[in-house]
Order: C-alpha cells, then sequence, then structure tokens
C-alpha cells in the first residue's frame, strides 16, 4: 500500500506552524502600518526640521554679548517657583497655554532664547525649545547643556 | 474560565492599544519628540516611528478582536510591548528625566510605574500569544 500522501493545502497546525502564520500575520499588519502611515504622513507632513541647538553656560557668555538673553525654565512649577535663573519665565509643557502668556510678554523678536531644565538628564528643554521653534516660528531657540544643575555649579 | 481569561486579556490589551495609538495619531510630532528624547535613535528614524507606531497599535488593537489575524495581533502586541519596555527600562537605568510617551505626548514620566506598565503589557501579550498558539493546536487535534 502506498503510504498517505500530505495534502500540501492542510494548513499546518503544529505549534512551529502556527508560530509561522503569527509572522506572516504580524508581518502583514506591519505592511498595512507602513501603508498607512505613509498615508498620514502624505496629508499631515512632519513640520519643518525645526532643531533648537544646545549650548553650554560658557558659550552663553561669548555668543551673545550685549544681548539680553531671555531665559526659559522648562522645570515642574515647584521648581521654578522655588529659584530660578534670574529674569527667567516658566513655560512648561505640562501647562503650555498657562506659561505661554509670560513668554509672549517677555520675548520680542530677535531676542536670543535658552530654554533649561533640570539637568542633562532631562528632555523638556529640548521639546519646550523645538515647541516654540514649531508652534511660534521662534528663531534663536536654545537649549542648555547642563540645565539648572549647570548653572547652580557655576563658579561665581 | 481560560477562555474568559483570554476574552478579558485581549480586550483590555486591545483598548490601550487603541487609546494609545489615537493618542500618538492626534500628534506624530510631538511623540517623534518624546522617541528621541530616549537618546536611542535618530530624529529622522523617530519622525518615521512618531506615524508608523501609532497605526501599528491600532492595527495590533483590530487584529486582537479579530479572528483570523488573532495570532498576527498577539505577536504585534507582543513585539510592541517589548520595544516599550526596553526603551523605558532603558531610560530608567540611565536616570532620564523625560515623558514616556506611551499615550502620546507630554504623559507620565518614565520610571518604575511606567516600566512595570510597559513589562506587565508585555507578559500579558506574550501568554496570549502562547495560549492562542496552544488553543489552536489542540483544537486541530481534537
Amino acid at each position: 500500500m502506498a503510504p498517505a500522501s500530505r495534502d500540501p493545502t492542510a494548513v499546518d497546525r503544529s505549534g512551529p506552524g502556527l508560530f509561522r502564520r503569527a509572522i506572516a500575520q504580524a508581518g502583514l499588519l506591519l505592511l498595512a502600518a507602513v501603508v498607512a502611515a505613509v498615508v498620514t504622513a502624505w496629508f499631515h507632513p512632519p513640520p519643518p526640521e525645526a532643531n533648537a541647538r544646545e549650548i553650554t553656560l560658557a558659550q552663553t557668555r561669548t555668543d551673545f554679548v550685549g544681548e539680553k538673553i531671555l531665559w526659559v525654565d522648562a522645570r515642574p512649577s515647584a521648581a521654578f517657583s522655588q529659584e530660578h535663573i534670574p529674569g527667567a519665565v516658566w513655560l512648561s509643557e505640562e501647562a503650555w497655554d498657562t506659561g505661554l502668556a509670560g513668554f509672549v510678554e517677555a520675548w520680542t523678536p530677535g531676542r536670543p532664547v535658552i530654554v533649561y531644565c533640570g539637568s542633562t538628564s532631562c528632555g523638556a528643554s529640548r521639546s519646550v525649545a523645538r515647541r516654540l521653534m514649531r508652534e511660534l516660528s521662534v528663531t534663536g531657540v536654545f537649549y542648555l547643556h547642563g540645565g539648572w544643575q549647570s548653572w547652580k555649579e557655576e563658579p561665581r | 474560565m481560560i477562555r474568559l481569561l483570554d476574552l478579558l486579556a485581549r480586550v483590555i490589551l486591545a483598548a490601550l492599544f487603541l487609546y494609545a495609538g489615537i493618542m500618538k495619531l492626534r500628534d506624530p510630532a510631538g511623540f517623534a519628540e518624546e522617541l528621541e528624547n530616549y537618546r536611542l535613535i535618530s530624529g529622522r528614524v523617530a519622525t518615521s516611528a512618531g506615524y508608523l507606531v501609532p497605526w501599528l497599535e491600532i492595527l495590533a488593537a483590530a487584529a486582537l478582536l479579530t479572528k483570523p489575524l488573532r495570532l498576527g495581533g498577539w505577536l504585534a502586541s507582543v513585539a510592541l510591548s517589548a520595544g516599550f519596555t526596553a526603551f523605558v527600562v532603558s531610560a530608567w537605568m540611565r536616570g532620564l528625566d523625560i515623558s514616556c510617551g506611551c499615550f502620546g505626548s507630554s504623559d507620565s514620566t518614565v520610571g518604575l510605574t511606567a516600566a512595570a506598565r510597559a513589562a506587565g503589557i508585555f507578559i500579558v501579550a506574550a501568554a496570549g500569544l502562547r495560549g492562542e498558539i496552544g488553543r489552536q493546536a489542540n483544537r486541530s487535534q481534537s
């Protein structure tokens, strides 16, 4: 008697077969996501690259001689209330609309803006700096390397 | 009982992914910035991921609730949650004080809560995938 041949149309329902099926289905989902992402980016393109530059405290002393820097504190409100760079305005992502009025009041076109957060490990200064450039088209925006910590540690 | 747990896990996970995906899709540029703040990927990759990840989450959620694509939905959930866990734990270990970006921009900061949440989702997704493969294999044998 001839051995029973395997039906080539049968679905492989073994563990590895099902796992391969899962990979194929996930691949299909990935492909669909790529198509959807491309369509979304087509209709809502990313904003023009608004890369705020990082600046050190030493550079602020040499690069802006005679200019009045507008310091923007992107730390939580409690930290700002406790202590901040003299003349700084508070603008954090958590309370963007609240802080924006103070920023708009203090800012004049052409005035350099330097955003700082707690320390090197925080990302808030970069986010706030980019948002200022992207949403308010503010130019000359920097974020301070080392943030508040570097300001505090600088010998005066 | 197992069936009920499976249904519950799928519905909760699908709801989480759907919510997270929609929140991120509302502001892909903001989400891309949150990703870049992790300092693991370049700005260009983050911009692409800002569009791709939300759609993957939404499609994974839909697949979890669809019988023919359930296996793929579980695997996509495992992959997504593994990626999120790796990002959050890495940032937490490096002591970064950044927003998690888990449910769109400007949400909770990375830390124990965010890491535990991401790891929890990964465990549920991995268990769900294993269970689904086991169930489908058993069904074919019986």
